[in-house]
């Protein structure tokens, strides 16, 4: 190299340096140990040798009606979203873990680093490795498009579910990923978490798949739809976000707010949706209605503290003089139940609405028993992994928490019971893990008088043992979030 | 550092038990107990990386429990274990650590290079983390520590599993950052090479404070007496006798040709009992002090007990 390259060779490596000082150091870290690693290198190779493989198995076919681009185009797009995905999500995961296995996260937490920058670092890792391999699997794109029966719209809007997908799996790779994973009771906890989280994401995955099937830009529901998936993502995104700062954040203030927030734009996109007329068999209210009971339930174990540091008395102290609105969105004796209470109060009067104005009638009726148990079950299940996710810290004790949660189970039946007396039918929806059994039940339902006794035997014995074993922290719970902000 | 009152209670259990101490710029403060004695958590505490359940601790007058985030750039923590990250070059390692200090640009650079140099680690620049020796890991933790310049480091066991060039070398780190005014606590469980850095020390058992002071004031406060040791040709009955009788003795056991006689009195006194030997005919062949040393106050100080 002559002098004057080195030169300019130097000054290049001088402004990316430069450059480098503008991103989230994490970010510049775990691009590093990528591309020093071998994982990424494999998982990158592996998908070029697929989409090779797929390219050259398919040219040799005949093209259908669709064209034979159509047909490259959905192998890629197959390809592309398994390995965004799995494989991606794994890679942010193994390093996580990996930072937990050589206590490197306790040196972070010691720098000027928060536990939101933390997160933030891996979501950008995702993104970026993301771009790297989409800049790998790009030519192959290209080539469907030049092959023709695809078209550009088509092709940015699969690669942008896939980016979202991937990025919210990834988030909750690194959730997953920062609990103990010594207790069995935490595992569990993380599965039964992500079998819940689950049926939201599904709702997410569903279009991604629709889009090389059907021409979605054609239906005039659509930008609304996308609205309310970007609603619900932003929500589930902030739910998996909050959980990971608690794990990660060593004496780190309870910070309730971004989930609050969270349920917020949830509630603002159910509004949206509820005064959507014509909904298509009222899916969208009743996915988005599903993921609400998620997201309500989930923040219910985070609204209280046990114990403050002083400077979080302080705040608190402010947040009083402020008035009792604002002190909602502080953690505080009370204030997450009374925030809880509120939130169920809108949620059922805006989704019966919402069912009422939405026009969703069919024959097929909804076989409320089987319902309430399995929302039952959902809603005390996950209320209790999340908060089994949560640091002691963060958790909301179980006699303030039972209570509450039993007078918002009580909110969301209401509006199901509408739905029910209107004749709304329930979205079948074969990826969303809560209604697919729910669908099943619903089929043995034959209202027959054997069948409606029995499930209201089962209903009664079953709130009978709970009410039973849990009495006075229902009264006690129902009390404080009966009572409102306190100081 | 001024640590005031610390306690850290997790349940019922007391690990730090009200416990205060303080050190100024330039002192090798060693924190001394045995094992589950409380010390790693008073000095994750220090470092932030947890909260105590009451007490508070100032750096420079400023809280670490109100302001962790201020407090951080100050500080400076080595862990008792070596993390390192896999497949990242030492060099990226220190720069990563600068990045997240906030340090950018030539400063970060400058941070880099200086902290190499310092620890002697520019050579094993291009060398992955997860390959060095466990001397080497150890500087690269040292390195990770003063990269952002803090003037407090807190250092857990940074001795321990070192062979003895690699432990002379790190103690030799550690008085340079001493003149140069940063203010150390270090714990370890190798008391003489302690006692050999120290200008203070701290010891504590059960999460309680036992005694804390510069290690001649506390070998002054815990035994007023010194202990010499006497060699004799022969005749050690009637040495035994003769320097039971001598004033200022407190207590005398033989071994073998050797008396060991516990002796209340300054340098004179003690010279006064060697004449007193010598002109009684005794055939004295030594005469030695032995001063306690940091292990000896360490078994008087403890009882051995663990929570």
């Amino acid at each position: 190299m002559n002098g004057a390259n080195a030169g300019r060779w130097a000054a290049v490596e001088e402004f990316a340096d430069r450059a480098s000082d503008r991103l989230n150091a994490i970010l510049i870290r775990e691009t590093r140990r990528a591309l020093n690693g071998k994982l990424f290198a494999i998982v990158f190779s592996v998908l070029l040798a697929i989409c090779v493989g797929a390219c050259l198995i398919i040219g040799w076919s005949e093209a259908g009606e669709e064209g034979l681009g159509w047909m490259v185009f959905r192998v890629l797009f197959l390809c592309f979203s398994g390995v965004a995905f799995m494989g991606l999500p794994s890679i942010i995961s193994s390093m996580v873990q990996g930072e937990i296995r050589e206590k490197t996260f306790e040196l972070l937490c010691i720098t000027n680093v928060t536990p939101a920058r933390i997160i933030w670092g891996e979501l950008w890792t995702a993104a970026g490795l993301f771009l790297l391999m989409a800049s790998g699997i790009a030519p192959f794109m290209a080539f469907s498009y030049l092959l023709g029966g695809v078209d550009v719209r088509t092709i940015a809007t699969g690669m942008g579910f896939i980016f979202l997908m991937s990025i919210l799996l990834s988030l909750f790779a690194t959730v997953a990923a920062v609990v103990p994973g010594r207790e069995i009771a935490s595992k569990l906890a993380v599965v039964l978490f992500a079998l819940g989280a689950w049926g939201a994401a599904s709702s997410l995955v569903m279009p991604s798949y629709w889009v090389p099937l059907v021409d979605m830009w054609d239906e005039p529901q659509t930008p609304w739809i996308l609205l309310a998936l970007l609603g619900t993502y932003l929500s589930l995104g902030g739910i998996f976000f909050t959980v990971g700062m608690a794990r990660i954040g060593f004496a780190a203030a309870n910070r309730s707010g971004p989930i609050r927030l969270a349920v917020l734009v949830h509630l603002a996109v159910i509004s949206t949706i509820a005064w959507f007329g014509e909904l298509p068999q009222a899916w969208a209210t009743l996915i988005i209605y599903q993921h609400s009971v998620l997201f309500l339930l989930g923040m219910a174990c985070v609204g209280e503290e046990e114990e403050l540091t002083c400077r979080q008395s302080r705040k608190g102290r402010l947040a009083r003089r402020l008035g009792p609105i604002w002190s909602l969105f502080l953690p505080g004796a009370s204030r997450g139940m009374a925030f809880v209470t509120l939130a169920g109060i809108i949620t059922a009067g805006v989704t019966t609405l919402g069912l009422l104005n939405a026009h969703a009638i069919d024959t097929e009726w909804l076989a409320w028993p089987w319902i309430t148990l399995a929302y039952l079950v959902v809603y005390f299940g996950a209320s209790s992994a999340l908060c089994r996710l949560l640091p002691a810290r963060w958790r909301t004790p179980l006699l303030r928490r039972a209570g509450v949660l039993l007078v918002f189970f009580v909110f969301l039946m209401i509006p199901l019971f509408v739905a029910v007396t209107t004749g709304a039918s329930l979205a079948r929806n074969p990826l969303l893990t809560v209604s697919h059994p729910i669908l099943f039940l619903a089929n043995l339902w034959d209202y027959s008088v054997q069948d409606w006794v029995s499930a209201t035997l089962l209903l009664v014995t079953l709130a009978g043992v709970v009410f039973v074993l849990r009495l006075p922290s229902f009264i006690r719970g129902i009390r404080v979030g009966w009572k409102g902000p306190t100081s | 550092m001024e640590v005031d009152r610390l306690e850290r209670r997790f349940g019922d259990f007391v690990a730090v038990d009200r416990i205060s101490f303080g050190f100024r710029a330039g002192d090798i403060f060693g924190f001394v107990g045995p094992n589950g004695a409380g010390k790693t958590t008073t000095m994750r505490i220090l470092a932030t990386l947890d909260a105590p359940t009451t007490g508070d601790a100032r750096v420079n007058g400023v809280s670490v429990v109100d302001y962790p985030d201020e407090i951080r750039s100050s500080i400076g923590f080595m862990p008792d274990h070596l993390s390192v990250y896999t497949n990242l070059y030492v060099e990226e390692y220190l720069d990563f650590f600068a990045r997240t200090y906030g340090l950018s640009g030539r400063r970060r650079r400058e941070a880099v290079q200086s902290v190499m140099d310092f620890t002697e680690l520019h050579s094993l620049r291009r060398k992955m983390c997860d390959t060095l020796s466990k001397g080497m890991r150890q500087r690269l933790g040292l390195a990770r520590t003063l990269i952002h310049d803090p003037k407090v480091l807190i250092l857990d066991e940074p001795a321990s599993g070192l062979d003895p060039r690699a432990r002379i070398e790190f103690r030799a780190l550690l008085e340079e950052l001493s003149r140069r005014g940063k203010g150390i606590l270090i714990s370890s469980h190798i008391l003489t090479e302690l006692s050999e850095i120290c200008n203070v020390v701290a010891i504590i058992e059960r999460g309680k404070l036992l005694t804390c002071g510069a290690i001649e004031e506390i070998r002054k406060n815990l035994r007023r007496h010194s202990v010499i040791r006497i060699g004799f040709l022969d005749r050690i009955e009637e040495a035994h006798k003769k320097v039971m009788l001598y004033p200022g003795v407190q207590a005398v056991r033989v071994a073998g040709k050797e008396l060991e006689v516990e002796f209340v009195g300054d340098e004179a006194a003690r010279a006064a009992l060697l004449k007193n030997l010598v002109q009684g005919g005794l055939p004295v062949v030594q005469f030695a002090g032995h001063e306690q040393n940091l292990e000896d106050i360490f078994m008087e100080v403890t009882k051995g007990q663990v929570q």
